[in-house]
């Protein structure tokens, strides 16, 4: 590859802002193109956490510990995005919870990470809005969080900065395969951008992209609510989250009501820098659509006040709803195409896609540019899947 | 001339009640991030997040010089609930009680 390659990238969410970023930064010339504005898919439809804490002990964790590493050199290096480190909690719902909680930070501290077990007293110390019968808990110290929607802009703009050519509303119609390499995108306007190497970081419409090509990646819309609290008091500064999802990493049955277990629906509590709070979350594969289900916002409300009583007096002023880019592993592609020399797929970050986006945006720049790469990029492959299923959760 | 170029006075003035956003907030914004949509500008200052849900100052907004003020780029702005509820009616809606 030249000294100054010329890298086009498809996609200007978290993921292909922060390839921008770090493709910049090591000397390329970038063009950054999206159908929309900046940051208009999945990245300005989420929460801000950077998260450790849900990780499997080994590689999950090594990736998500590396990347909140290179987001606190970023948070020294970009404009403010609200960037904090609080750590977070996971907060049990019941006496099953507890002993695998206790089993999980076993395993976490084995690894060397910062793991805490809360028992009953330390957790209502910690967390003194919380329900009187949540019966423990864990804390993780590494964990932070960010304004996604800043985080994204600010990336891009450290491109610009950098002379990257930011190309919003341009939808990319075709790849432009010549001689069995990728040779540049040709924009829905007709208009032809030669390049040297093609990333394509469009999320949810990357196997759109690709599918034309013959390139199967299995990534789907798995669709998420946000609640968003009114400016008034918060139920502590740090984020929570319940223990119960991560039940199915045991072989355990996570033991939830109704409505929660339909809409998958697990207590995510984030405050924000501007006074107020989120709350989450849902999961469901329900195609494409991200209008709200008043259903699903109902039951994010109910969970939230099961660990939360004093949240019925606190107000909501909207709700949205986002869909992530779903693999059945749950890790993201960060991968050429074997095959298509230059041709590079970043998508697939599902829930993970802002804490992901500082390791992935590195590993990007090192691979395509030749660098050595910053994590072992071999679970990470684009072909991996030999067939749909497997793992599902995170 | 004085339209062309704004006083000191004109950055103060309060654009965005809930969020206490200025104009001077919102030239900053422009010149920093260079938004190609209101949906864009939005994300960088929290105009039209607060309570109101920009019920208040969306028209103001419509005074910036961004390209796409088109139907949609509004649109996204007011979403469901649509007013302010307490959650513990919110989240028992529809039941008997
Ligand atoms: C409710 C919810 C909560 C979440 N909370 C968190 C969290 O707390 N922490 C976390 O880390 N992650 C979270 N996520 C996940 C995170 O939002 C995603 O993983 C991440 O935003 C994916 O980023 P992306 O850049 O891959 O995709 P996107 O942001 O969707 O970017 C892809 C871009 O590609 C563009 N594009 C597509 N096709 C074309 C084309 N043909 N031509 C040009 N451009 C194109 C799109 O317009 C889009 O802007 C959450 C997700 C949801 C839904
Ligand atoms: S005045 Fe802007 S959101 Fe209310």
């Amino acid at each position: 590859m030249k000294s100054s390659p010329h890298v086009i990238v498809v996609g200007a969410g978290v993921i292909g802002a922060a390839s921008a970023h770090y493709l910049t930064q090591a000397g390329a010339r970038v063009t950054l193109i999206d159908q929309g504005d900046i940051g208009s898919g999945t990245s300005s439809r989420c929460d801000g956490n950077v998260l450790a804490i849900d990780k499997d002990p080994g590689f999950d964790s090594q990736m998500a510990t590396v990347s909140q590493q290179l987001l606190h050199e970023l948070a020294q290096e970009l404009p403010y995005f609200e960037y904090r480190r609080p750590g977070s909690y996971l907060v049990c719902d019941n006496a099953d919870e507890v002993e695998m909680a206790r089993e999980w930070v076993r395993q976490q501290q084995a690894e060397g990470l910062p793991f805490a077990y809360l028992d009953y007293e330390a957790i209502h110390r910690h967390l003194p809005h919380l329900a009187e019968d949540v019966p423990g808990g864990l804390y993780c110290g590494s964990d932070s969080t960010l304004n996604p929607l800043l985080y994204t802009q600010r990336l891009a703009q450290s491109a610009r900065d950098r002379s990257a050519d930011l190309r919003p509303h341009q939808p990319v119609g075709d790849i432009g395969i010549e001689g069995g390499a990728a040779k540049g995108v040709r924009l829905a306007s007709g208009e032809w951008v030669p390049g040297d190497a093609v990333v394509v970081a469009a999320g949810i419409w990357t196997p759109a992209l690709l599918e034309p090509l013959g390139i199967r990646v299995p990534i789907r819309p798995r669709k998420g609510h946000l609640l968003v609290s009114g400016k008034g008091p918060l139920f502590g500064d740090a984020k929570v989250m319940e223990f119960g999802y991560l039940m199915s990493k045991f072989g355990r049955e996570r033991v939830a009501p109704p409505d929660a277990m339909q809409y998958g629906v697990a207590l995510v509590y984030e405050p924000t820098a501007s006074h107020n709070f989120l709350l989450g979350s849902s999961r469901e594969f329900v195609g494409w659509d991200t209008s709200s289900n008043p259903k699903v916002v109902q039951s994010i409300a109910r969970r939230a006040m099961r660990f939360y009583p004093g949240m019925k007096d606190a107000t909501i002023i909207r709700s949205y709803a986002g869909l992530r880019p779903w693999t059945p592993d749950h890790f993201p592609i960060v991968s050429e195409v074997d095959g298509v020399p230059g041709l590079w797929i970043a998508a697939g970050h599902e829930g993970d896609g802002i804490g992901l986006a500082a390791v992935t945006g590195r590993l990007i720049a090192d691979l395509v540019l030749g660098g050595s790469p910053c994590i072992d990029p071999g679970p990470l492959r684009w072909n991996r899947f030999t067939e749909e299923g497997g793992m599902d959760h995170g | 001339m004085a339209k062309d170029a704004p006083s000191h006075e004109d950055d103060a003035v309060i654009v965005c009640r809930c969020e206490a956003l200025t104009w001077g907030d919102v030239k900053q914004a422009m010149e920093a991030f260079q938004p190609t949509s209101l949906r864009q500008l939005k994300s960088v200052t929290r105009w039209g997040m607060g309570i109101c849900q920009g019920r208040v100052c969306r028209p103001m907004m419509a005074a910036t010089t961004v390209e796409d003020q088109t139907e949609a780029a509004f649109r996204l702005v007011v979403r469901p609930p649509f007013k302010p509820v307490a959650m513990n009616i919110l989240g028992h809606e529809g039941e008997k009680v």
